[in-house]
C-alpha cells in the first residue's frame, strides 16, 4: 500500500522534473546550481560534535553564497540528520543521492557513518568527501578524505610521547574499528621508537563502570593510559579515571573544545590531546573565522577540530568546482588535487594519488581551567594511508 | 608481593560492591511497581535521568551535593504522583496500555529535557574528592559512599516494608486488593504512595550515579534493561530478590570484566541470567 504510494509520489516527481528540463535550457539549468547535501549526526550520542559540523557547514555556506555562489553557480544546500547510527546514515545518503541528486554528499563523523554512507555513493557514482580524521585505509575513486590520518596525528603524539612522558602506553578504546586501527597505529609509532604497548582493552558502547578496566591497567603498570572511547561514555571513563586518582598521565587524542565543558576542570586537568586544529590557534585566517563564528553562534560556543576541518572542505570544494568548470564528480575529483585552500586549518590541499589531505598536527594539554594549551605544531604532512586509488 | 595480591582482591571486592550498589539502586523502585504492584514502567530510567538533572541543576545554582539528593527525590516523587494520578490509575487492569503510556512518558522526558538542556552534558561535582590509598593502591572516596548509601537505602526500605503500617498496607493491597478494600484500607492512596516512593527511588539513584557517569538526557535508558533483568532473575516481588539479582548479575559481571573483555563478559552475564531463569522460573528468591 504504502509502496504503491511512494511510487506515485515518485513518478509525479519524475514528471515534474521532466517539465522543468523541457521548460529551460538545460545547459543553463546544469550551470546554475552546486547541489551539496550535507549529512551529520545531529541527534543521538554524537549530537554535540554534530551540531558544531553543521553550524561550521551554515558558515561556510554563508561566506560562499556572500561571494556568489560557487563559480557564479547558485548553492542549493539540502541537511539530513544521520541519527549516529548506520542505517539512518544509508537511509539519509540514499535519499539525498536518489531523490534530491545531489553534486555532493559532504560530512559524516564516526568511521560507521562514513563507512554507511561510501557504500550508497560509491555505487550511485556520487561524490563524497569525508571530513573527519579517521584511522585511514579508505580509498575510494569518488571519496575524498580531507581529515587526518594516523601518521598526521597519532605518529606526532607517539613521537611526543616516548620522548618526554614514557615509552609504555596502554589503550582503552571502544570495540569498532577508529579505535582498533588507531590502536594498531599507535602501537607502530611507539614501537619505531622504542616504546611498546603495554595492553588494549576494547569495551562495548553503554560502559557505566570502569573499575575493572582501571584494574588491569594497574596490573599492566604502563607509563601512559590512553583513551579512544567516543560519545558519552567518554565521559564517564574520564570522570571515573579521575576519581580513582590514576597515576598514569592521561592521552585522548580525541578530546577537544566540546569535551572541555562536558566535565569539571578538574576531572579534565592534564589531559593531553593531539589534533590537527586548536580554537587558540593565533593566526589571521583563524582570528577571523573564530570571529565569524561568533558573531553568528555566539562566543561562548566551542569550536573543534571536527567542524572547523567541514568548512575548509567546502571552500575547497567550492575551488575545485571553479577550477573544474564542472560539476561532476569525476572532473571535480580530478580538479581538487590541483587546487588549495588557505584558513584556519592552515593551507589544505588533496593528494591525487589517494584522494587524502597534507595536513599539521598540534598537541594540546587541558589546563587547570579546562582550556586546551597548545604544546607543539608539527608541520603539515603528507597522508600515508594503506590504500591507494 | 601478597600484600599486592590483597590489595588486589580488597579492590575486586570494592569494584563488585560498587556495580552491585548501582544495579540495587536503580533495581529497587523498579521491584516495587513491577514486582510488586505488576505496573510495567518504561519510564523508570527517564526517572533516574530526572534525578541525575536535578542535581546538577542545584548545584549550578549554588546548591551543595546533598541538597541535590534530597530535591532529587522530592522531583521525584513529585513526578511519581503526577504520572499516577495523571495516567496509571486508569491502567491498572490494562498491562498493555501502562506500557505504551509510560514509554511515551519516557519518551517526551528524554526530548523534553534534550529541548531544555541541550545535547551536552551535565555537569555535577563530586560531594567528597579523591581517594583512600590502601597497599599501594587506591579507591575513589566518593564510591565508599554510593556503597554505604546504596545499602542504608535498602535498608531502610525493607524497614518501611516490613514494619510499618503502610508496608503492611501495601502488602495486604498486593496479595488481595477486593479484601483489602473490604478492611478499609484505601487502596487508591497506598498505590498513589507506593508509585511515589518507586519513583522517589529512581530518582535517588540517579542522583547518586550522577558524580561517576556522563549526565545526558538518554542516560537512564540505559539503566532500564539491567535493571529488568536484576528483578526477574532475582525474583519479582522481593526486595530480597532484588539483593539477590544485584549481587548475582553485578558480581558476576565485574569478576568476569577482569577476566575476558567486556563485549564478551556481557554476553556470558546474558546467558547466565537465562540459564538462573530457565531453572528458577521465578527467580532467585521469589516472593
Amino acid at each position: 500500500m504504502s509502496k504503491l504510494h511512494i511510487t506515485r509520489r515518485t513518478a509525479l516527481k519524475g514528471f515534474g522534473a521532466a517539465a522543468g528540463t523541457l521548460a529551460m535550457p538545460s545547459i543553463l539549468r546544469a550551470a546554475d546550481q552546486v547541489k551539496i547535501g550535507f549529512i551529520a549526526p545531529l541527534t543521538g550520542s554524537e549530537a554535540i560534535l554534530g551540531i558544531v559540523q553543521l553550524q561550521c557547514y551554515q558558515l561556510a555556506i554563508d561566506h560562499l553564497n556572500a561571494a556568489g555562489g560557487i563559480g557564479g553557480r547558485e548553492i542549493i544546500s539540502l541537511t539530513e540528520d544521520d541519527e549516529t547510527n548506520a542505517k539512518s546514515t544509508i537511509d539519509k545518503t540514499r535519499k539525498l543521492v536518489a531523490d534530491d541528486n545531489v553534486d555532493l554528499v559532504l560530512g559524516t563523523l564516526a568511521s560507521f557513518e562514513r563507512t554507511a554512507a561510501l557504500s550508497v555513493t560509491s555505487r550511485a557514482k556520487k561524490l563524497f568527501i569525508y571530513p573527519t580524521y579517521y584511522e585511514g585505509g579508505d580509498c575510494s575513486p569518488l571519496l575524498v578524505n580531507t581529515g587526518q590520518v594516523p601518521n598526521q596525528q597519532i605518529d606526532p603524539l607517539a613521537e611526543y610521547l616516548t620522548a618526554n612522558v614514557g615509552k609504555s602506553v596502554y589503550v582503552i578504546g571502544h570495540d569498532y574499528i577508529w579505535p582498533r586501527g588507531s590502536t594498531e597505529q599507535l602501537k607502530a609509532g611507539l614501537e619505531a621508537r622504542g616504546g611498546s604497548l603495554a595492553g588494549a582493552e576494547f569495551v562495548p558502547f553503554g560502559m557505566t563502570d570502569f573499575g575493572p578496566s582501571f584494574a588491569k591497567i594497574k596490573a599492566a603498570n604502563p607509563d601512559i593510559v590512553s583513551f579512544m572511547l567516543v560519545a558519552d561514555d567518554a565521559i564517564t571513563a574520564v570522570k571515573q579515571y579521575h576519581s580513582f586518582g590514576m597515576k598514569q598521565p592521561l592521552v585522548f587524542h580525541a578530546w577537544d573544545e566540546v569535551s572541555l565543558g562536558a566535565v569539571t576542570p578538574a576531572e579534565q586537568a592534564g589531559i593531553l590531546s593531539s589534533q590537527g586544529y586548536f580554537q587558540q590557534i593565533d593566526s589571521p585566517a583563524n582570528n577571523a573565522f573564530t570571529k565569524a563564528f561568533a558573531e553568528k553562534f555566539g562566543a561562548d560556543k566551542p569550536i573543534n577540530y571536527i567542524g572547523v576541518s567541514v568548512y575548509q572542505t567546502a571552500m575547497l570544494y567550492a575551488k575545485a568546482v571553479e577550477k573544474a568548470g564542472s560539476v561532476e564528480p569525476e572532473k571535480v575529483v580530478a580538479a581538487i588535487s590541483q587546487v588549495e585552500v588557505d584558513g584556519p586549518i592552515g593551507v589544505m590541499r588533496v593528494e591525487a594519488g589517494n584522494n587524502h589531505a597534507v595536513l599539521p598536527n598540534y598537541l594540546a594539554k587541558v589546563n587547570d581551567s579546562a582550556k586546551l594549551e597548545i604544546l607543539q605544531k608539527n608541520e603539515p604532512k603528507p597522508p600515508v594511508t594503506s590504500c591507494s586509488l | 608481593m601478597p600484600v599486592k595480591g590483597f590489595a588486589v582482591y580488597f579492590e575486586l571486592v570494592l569494584n563488585i560492591a560498587t556495580t552491585v550498589s548501582v544495579l540495587m539502586l536503580i533495581a529497587l523502585g523498579l521491584a516495587i511497581v513491577f514486582g510488586l504492584m505488576n505496573i510495567l514502567n518504561m519510564a523508570h530510567g527517564e526517572l533516574v535521568t530526572v534525578g541525575a538533572f536535578t542535581v546538577s541543576l542545584v548545584q549550578v545554582n549554588g546548591g551543595s551535593f546533598w541538597l541535590g539528593v534530597v530535591a532529587a527525590m522530592a522531583v521525584g516523587a513529585a513526578l511519581g504522583v503526577l504520572l499516577e494520578r495523571g495516567l496509571i490509575r486508569f491502567l491498572y487492569d490494562r498491562p498493555m496500555g501502562v506500557i505504551l503510556v509510560t514509554w511515551g512518558v519516557s519518551l517526551i522526558i528524554q526530548q523534553g529535557l534534550l529541548l531544555s538542556f541541550g545535547p551536552s552534558p551535565q555537569i555535577v561535582y563530586t560531594p567528597v574528592e579523591g581517594s583512600i590509598e590502601f597497599f599501594d593502591s587506591a579507591y575513589p572516596r566518593y564510591r565508599l559512599v554510593l556503597i554505604v548509601a546504596a545499602f542504608l537505602t535498602v535498608a531502610v526500605t525493607g524497614l518501611i516494608m516490613a514494619r510499618t503500617r503502610f508496608g503492611l498496607d501495601l502488602r495486604t493491597v498486593i496479595q488481595n486488593r477486593e479484601v483489602a478494600e473490604i478492611l478499609g484500607i484505601d487502596t487508591r492512596r497506598v498505590f498513589m504512595i507506593a508509585f511515589a516512593g518507586s519513583s522517589a527511588l529512581a530518582a535517588l539513584a540517579g542522583a547518586l550515579v550522577a558524580p561517576m557517569t556522563k549526565i545526558v538526557p538518554t542516560m537512564g535508558a540505559e539503566y532500564l534493561a539491567p535493571s529488568f533483568f536484576v528483578v526477574i532473575v532475582g525474583g519479582a516481588g522481593s526486595l530480597a530478590g532484588t539483593v539477590a539479582g544485584s549481587t548475582l548479575i553485578g558480581g558476576l559481571r565485574t569478576v568476569l570484566d577482569y577476566q575476558v573483555p567486556s563485549t564478551l563478559s556481557q554476553a556470558l552475564v546474558l546467558i547466565a541470567a537465562v540459564l538462573v531463569v530457565r531453572l528458577r522460573p521465578r527467580g532467585l528468591v521469589p516472593a
